[in-house]
């Protein structure tokens, strides 16, 4: 913890000094190309002069940059060695991170239930598998975007994207999304309108074998759906080779913290937690435990 | 003249174009029941030989017990909803049977081959309601078309009539579970 504090420290340190001397570096480059660019006639001398130091000086803050940059990773894996392990550890088994990777792009691309395509930008990472109750379950942060006509960044994604081992064996697959355009997929072949009409109005079914929905989405299911979904905001699901895939959009990261703040291992370890907790709910409202199936 | 003709023919079309449009949607219709239809038919067949696997093992259990003397209703292809109604009805009542039957054998109860079979029960079960539910959302969509106009019209020149729904007791409408 001590060592951890100390890193958050030593960052910030480094990074109050980066941003001085970059500062310095900025106004002595300034400075030189405006005397380079008042001085007519030109001279040779001022003119290598003035290129020296705007070279020197980009590369001082390119490498300023860099440095903050490999600082802030050092310190971001630290943290969750520290920190989100020991909370990973208290609360599941069998568990296997990698926080640099996430959950990979051709798997979330296929799935289709979160905008990933052709033309998109795409980053994952925080990736987390693990077992609760002997369900297995892979998470991780990602986020996708994409430019508009006018050249800004429209934000398609930022949440967490779940894999869960489900509690039922089916070949094929249903996908659910919460609140989409239902216009648009009301004529595909795909759709399917389940009995209850509060779910048709606020989700879209969509499956190729029909009776395989109407097998997933029981009465008791879609209950259970129209709970999370109502609890988390945006969440679409697929059913796909025994499992289900979940995606909550909530513009938060699984594990993210604050670099200015004193570090609070009780606080720091609650908030992780608290964000962990999200999986332990979703496993216990859908009833992923639940074997009777399998 | 040829403009008489004309003006007949558009209005022929104008008159007759609704009426293949909803015959099509009958026919789409009925063959979504048809295939909703097949599905349970399936789904009773599968329920019916787990059953008879899974009595076969209770009475190589108790085989002196007098009460192994459970009767599995016979199920086919293309029974009406009446006959379906009547089967499922009887398949529940032979599942508690052997349930109930099983309980006085905890041996029997912890076997591996027995809670293979009680989760294929289970699963059977599932796969009977889902086709249930898929049969019944398909009659009520075909019923509520049938009462419409103009395909009400249409409908009975066809002769057709209102299909009958497969009704569910409150315990099917729940999720399936078993006491394993």
């Amino acid at each position: 913890m001590n060592e951890l504090e100390e890193e958050r420290k030593k960052y910030l340190e480094s990074r109050k000094r980066y941003k001085k001397v970059s500062k310095i570096v900025s106004i002595v480059a300034i400075i030189t190309l405006i005397a380079y660019l008042c001085d007519f006639p030109r001279n040779n001398e001022v003119t290598i002069i003035a290129i020296i130091v705007c070279v020197v000086s980009s590369i001082y803050i390119g490498r300023d940059h860099h440095n903050d940059k490999s600082d802030y990773e050092e310190y971001r894996k630290k943290y969750r060695e520290v920190i989100v392990d020991g909370v990973l550890k208290e609360m599941f088994t069998d568990i296997e991170t990698d926080y640099s990777k996430g959950i990979d792009k051709g798997t979330i691309r296929s799935t289709n239930i979160i905008h990933a395509g052709i033309g998109t930008s795409f980053s994952s990472e925080d990736y987390v598998k693990g077992k609760y109750k002997n369900v297995v379950f892979e998470v991780s942060d990602v986020h996708t975007s994409h430019s508009d006509e006018d050249g800004n960044r429209i934000i398609d994604f930022q949440g967490q994207y779940y894999i869960f081992e489900f509690n039922k064996e089916f070949k094929g697959s249903v996908r659910v999304l919460y609140n989409d355009e239902k216009k648009i997929y009301k004529k595909f072949p795909d759709y399917v309108e389940l009995e209850d009409e509060e779910f048709n109005n606020n989700f879209t079914v969509l499956a190729k074998d029909k009776h395989l929905a109407y097998y997933i989405l029981t009465p008791n299911f879609v209950e259970k759906i129209k709970e999370l979904a109502y609890k988390f905001g945006g969440v679409n699901f697929l059913f796909i080779d025994n499992k289900v895939h979940i995606a909550i959009y909530n513009d938060e990261d699984l594990f993210e913290f604050n670099v200015i703040e004193k570090l609070n291992l009780e606080k720091e370890s609650e908030k992780v937690r608290n964000n962990l907790t999200d999986i332990i709910k979703i496993i216990d409202m859908l009833d992923l435990n639940d074997k009777v199936f399998k | 003249m040829n403009s008489l003709i004309i003006v007949l023919v558009v209005i022929v079309a104008i008159l007759f174009i609704p009426v293949i449009v909803v015959i099509n949607k009958f026919n789409r219709m009925l063959v979504k029941i048809e295939e909703a239809d097949s599905d349970i038919d399936v789904a009773l067949i599968k329920r019916h030989d787990t059953l008879t696997k899974m009595l076969d093992v209770v009475k190589g259990y108790a085989k002196h017990e007098k009460d192994t003397l459970i009767e599995i209703v016979n199920v086919r292809k293309g029974m009406s909803a009446k006959e379906k109604n009547d089967a499922i009805k009887s398949l529940d009542e032979s599942t508690e049977k052997i349930r109930l039957l099983a309980e006085a054998y905890p041996e029997l109860r912890s076997s591996e081959n027995y809670n293979t079979l009680q989760k294929s029960i289970a699963d059977t079960e599932e796969h009977l309601q889902a086709a249930r539910r898929m049969y019944n959302a398909n009659v009520s969509a075909f019923n509520q078309y049938l009462v419409s106009f103009p395909a009400s019209i249409i409908g009975s020149m066809k002769g057709l009539s209102k299909k009958e729904f497969l009704e569910a007791s409150e315990e099917q409408k729940e999720d399936v579970k078993m006491d394993l």
